[in-house]
């Protein structure tokens, strides 16, 4: 409760960055373990994918689930059984996957509808999958199509770096979903398929809400300021870490209904299919969001030699004890007077950095002038 | 305050056209059931496995082009199994098993004899109106009219063509069959390059008939033979017993007999051009009429000038023959869709031209059926005609019942986690997404009753996830204004920046949404694509109520004194005064990293 409290208050103190290694180790886990599952034992495709045997007879009077009920003790649970209705009468139309024995479905079939296992014989036939590879094909296309696409609009509105981070993060989230699928052999419907996209969808919507509050914070990583890039989106999540629970819990509680109330309770497998996948899928895509993308993203803006000097002379000062004197020193004298800060800054600075400090000062000049020093400012604000 | 009535005007209107049209979303398969059609191929010939498969895929195709119905095909041993959801009437089932079954084969070959109508049509067909053809033709024929003739029965102009057809049509052919013109003008659109030639337009086709026919056809039992062919008549009656029937693939090569919607017989050459060289087909409208635009591909283009070239010179010997069956000393080609001539038309155009060829004229329907199958290609196998069955739910009512008082038991806990949250704000989020999903629901409905679009327990499902997921612009917005006054801002000072910010942030994240929707839509079929289709709906729905519901009503609380000066009922604290930036000395939650 007193996270809780804590985490809602707005202290933003919280350090994500310990939990940032830790992350990687865990991901790394459940990633080898889920891409190990699909290769080794592959997905339990269900019959929409890989077809089956399908049986036409006579209904009889026979209801659909009475012939559920005896299909169910064969491994039929998935079967799909319909009635055909014509002007000649009433049929039904069954159709199992290929784990079925056939033989034995027979007997069951014929037994339940009063047909003699001849007529129930005598229709039967081989069917293809409904979702072909044709379909798997076009989808994997728009899959690659999609992420292309994705990666040049946010790289477009954010930054590079921001853009990799989001697709391996997705592609984190999706495997992680799939290898949960692959370990616990649970079948896979399109339904499931398209569960997977919803997690994508929401993952990477999940991950741009985080990257644009770090594109918002950005200004606070200055050369002379108290912010090193990790620093900065250590505040970032701390200012989305209750909208991320907040929209994750919203998200959640309809899929926990669904899967409770719908599948356990009133007994639809079908919303179960699904239902355990968005389940995963949401809690992986809120937790990747900030465990997985925000340091890749982190990862790849402390090579930049700007963010690499400010995050260095920040360490300097925070280790040293006569160091933060300087530089503190230096600080202020650049907050107040920038062409003077720029000449202290650049002590503990490299080349590099000290041109980017010149430029700073710079474009602060108008402002320093009359006005009170503009880092406190945004501080306040934020 | 604008965006805000209209909005609600808007929601208001579309609840009342749902309700009192009586629209309702038309549930999928799984849930109530549909159609079954049982493809099988025609006795007699053999195909692969493969053949099949690519049937199969061209109908799925078809049926995809027809909309998002998230039909069910499978291929169950050598026939193919389509189901489609909804279909209660019969025109609707007929429809789609034209589209389904029909081998969609489109040939093109010479006219070598016109014949009249089978004895046995009845005088009715042709009821020409001649005040109406001198109307349509006059001033328009130039000098250079191709001596398009046009068959008897086709006296009927396309402006009589819908009424008279229509009714007299009975083969059963489906909706491509019937109701169009027994010959409809065919007009060559040569982009102006063959300019010598001119091509016969549309509504410009003269109406000279044969001179050897009987106009009126009422004594039936004349067969009018063409006037240049040198067959004798017994020879030809010969022929025409013999002839076998057009749309059968063995006899390509062979003179076949034919017949066009309105029981005119034609004695037909060799294919002379395939339906695969049309590069492109779409349905459009031109002078109030739909047409077929139908564009040839640039290698068949010598194919198609050696067709046109031997009927426009009339020639009767030679690879193709293609006698004159007019004064003009031209002959005609026939567009032959699987058994029945569709068109057909006189050239005097050296060439097809580049942009091909229109076909028309044709109610919208029949256009846009037509143009679906010549753009998705033949089947590559023939199939009998199909029987339909009324296929039961594959999930059935309990499946739909459990999904939807789950989905009302999971938004009643998130309005429930919101108000509790975010008090007042929670309930305006509550309310923006009630106007959203009003609005969903209109658009369900009607494209439910209107394109086919079904809703499936997983799209049922999915709508409810997109809600709880739809929370989130709210959410981000109420984060961003909680946190400004927690620090000490007021309400009314920072709801402007707050949404600024926020709504960046909710346009980012909903373009990527609605990028990959139109992706995947574009690009995929079945379930996936109604599941692009009900994403990319609901992201632009929860644009609009973020902009036009929540921005208008969270500003007009905050110039309010009541809300303004009560942050606790925004589930906001007072502040607790000021705190330094100084995140990198902050000591760590101890319970951080239990985050992860």
């Amino acid at each position: 409760m007193n996270f809780f409290r804590k985490l809602y208050s707005f202290n933003d103190d919280i350090n994500f960055r310990r939990g940032w290694r830790v992350a990687y180790a865990v991901s790394a886990v459940f990633l080898l373990a889920g891409v190990f599952a699909l290769l080794t034992g592959g997905l339990k495709l269900g019959i929409d994918f890989k077809g089956g045997t399908s049986w036409q007879f006579p209904a009889n009077g026979t209801s659909v689930s009475a012939v559920r009920d005896v299909l169910k003790p064969l491994g039929g649970t998935d079967a799909t059984i319909q009635t055909l209705t014509t002007d000649k009468g009433t049929d039904i139309r069954v159709e199992v996957g290929t784990k079925v024995d056939t033989a034995k479905a027979e007997a069951a079939l014929s037994k339940v509808s009063h047909n003699s296992v001849d007529v129930v014989q005598s229709n039967r036939s081989q069917v293809g999958p409904s979702w072909g590879h044709d379909v798997s094909n076009k989808a994997i296309h728009a899959l690659i199509y999609f992420f292309i696409v994705i990666a040049a609009y946010i790289w477009w509105r954010l930054e590079w770096q921001m853009a990799v981070g989001a697709i391996i993060a997705v592609i984190h989230d999706v495997l992680i979903s799939v290898g949960v699928y692959a370990i616990f052999r649970i079948e896979v419907t399109p339904a499931t398929v398209v569960a997977f996209l919803t997690i994508l969808g929401y993952s990477l919507y999940d991950t741009i809400v985080v990257y644009d509050k770090m594109r918002d914070n950005q200004s606070k990583v200055t050369p002379n300021g108290n912010y090193t890039y990790t620093d900065m989106v250590n505040l970032s999540l701390n200012q989305t870490i209750v909208r991320s629970l907040n929209t994750t819990i919203s998200a959640l509680l309809p899929v926990m209904s669904i899967l409770v109330i719908g599948a356990w309770i009133m007994g639809a497998v079908t919303l179960e299919e699904f239902g355990l996948a968005l389940l995963v899928g949401l809690f992986v895509g809120a937790y990747s969001s900030i465990f997985i993308a925000a340091p890749i993203v982190v990862g790849l803006k402390e090579r930049e030699p700007r963010n690499k000097a400010i995050r260095e002379r920040l360490e300097a000062k925070r280790a040293g004890l006569a160091a933060p004197v300087v530089a503190g020193a230096a600080d202020a004298t650049g907050e107040g007077e920038p062409g003077e800060g720029s000449a202290g800054g650049a002590q503990p600075v490299s080349a590099g950095a000290r041109t980017a400090t010149t430029t700073t000062a710079r474009a602060d000049t108008p402002y320093s002038a009359n006005h009170p020093p503009r880092p406190r400012k945004k501080g306040k604000k934020r | 305050m604008k965006g805000l009535v209209a909005w609600l005007l808007f929601v208001v209107i579309g609840l009342g056209l749902t309700f009192s049209r009586g629209w309702k979303p038309l549930l999928g398969l799984d849930l109530q059931g549909g159609v079954s059609v049982t493809l099988q191929p025609r006795t007699g010939q053999t195909y692969t496995d493969s053949e099949i498969e690519g049937a199969k895929q061209v109908i799925a195709a078809r049926v995809n082009g027809l909309g998002v119905g998230e039909p069910d095909i499978v291929r169950s041993g050598k026939t193919v199994v389509v189901q489609l959801p909804g279909l209660k009437t019969v025109a609707d089932q007929k429809r789609a098993l034209a589209l389904i079954g029909q081998t969609g084969r489109l040939t093109f070959r010479p006219v070598v004899q016109q014949l009249g109508p089978t004895p046995t049509t009845k005088a009715g067909t042709t009821t020409t109106v001649p005040g109406k053809t001198g109307t349509t033709v006059a001033g328009k024929t130039g000098t250079t009219v191709a001596g398009t003739t046009t068959p008897p029965t086709s006296a009927a102009t396309p402006t009589t063509t819908a009424s008279t057809t229509g009714s007299t049509t009975k083969q059963g052919l489906g909706p491509l069959g019937g109701g169009r013109p027994a010959v409809a003008p065919v007009s060559f659109s040569g982009a102006g390059a063959a300019s010598a030639t001119t091509v016969a337009p549309t509504t410009a086709t003269p109406t000279t008939t044969p001179p050897a026919t009987t106009v009126a056809g009422a004594t039936s039992t004349t067969v009018a033979s063409a006037p240049s062919t040198t067959l004798s008549p017994a020879a030809q009656a010969k022929a025409i017993a013999k002839a076998p029937k057009c749309g059968v693939r063995k006899y390509d090569n062979t003179q076949v007999l034919c017949t066009d919607a309105t029981g005119n017989r034609y004695v037909l050459g060799p294919v002379a051009l395939e339906g695969t060289a049309v590069s492109s087909a779409d349905a459009s409208v031109q002078n109030g009429q739909w047409q077929v635009n139908v564009t040839i591909k640039g290698s068949k283009q010598g194919d198609a000038d050696n067709l046109y070239n031997a009927c426009a010179s009339g020639a009767t010997t030679g690879p193709i023959i293609c006698p004159a069956q007019s004064s003009g000393g031209s002959g005609l080609v026939a567009v032959v869709l699987d058994s029945t001539i569709i068109n057909t038309a006189g050239v005097q155009a050296r060439d097809l031209g580049t942009s091909g060829f229109r076909i028309s004229p044709f109610t919208h329907r029949e256009a846009s059926d037509l143009a679906l199958n010549l753009r998705y290609g033949a089947l590559p196998v023939d199939f009998k005609p199909a029987n339909v069955e009324r296929v039961s739910a594959t999930l059935g009512t309990s499946s739909l019942h459990a999904g939807l008082v789950a989905g009302m038991v999971g938004l009643a806990l998130v309005a429930l986690y919101v108000l509790i949250f975010y008090r007042i704000l929670g309930l305006v989020a509550i309310l923006s997404l009630a106007t959203g999903s009003a609005v969903l629901w209109t658009v369900i409905s009607y494209l439910g009753v209107h394109s086919g679009l079904a809703l499936t327990l997983s799209g049922i499902t999915g709508i409810i996830v997109s809600i709880g997921v739809a929370v989130d612009s709210n959410v981000v917005f109420y984060e961003h204004l909680r946190e400004d006054i927690a620090k000490g801002r007021t309400f009314r000072a920072t709801v402007n920046s707050s949404f600024d910010s926020a709504w960046h942030t909710i346009v980012i994240a909903d373009m990527v949404s609605l990028l990959g929707a139109a992706i995947l839509y574009f690009f995929t079929l079945g379930s996936v694509r109604g599941f692009a289709f009900y994403l990319g709906l609901s992201t632009i729905l929860d644009l609009a109520a973020s902009w036009f519901f929540m921005r208008p009503v969270v500003m007009w609380m905050a110039r309010k004194d009541v809300f303004a000066h009560h942050s606790p009922w925004l589930g906001v604290r007072p502040p607790r005064g000021e705190r330094g930036p100084l995140p990198a000395e902050s000591a760590p939650a101890p319970a951080g990293a239990e985050a992860s």
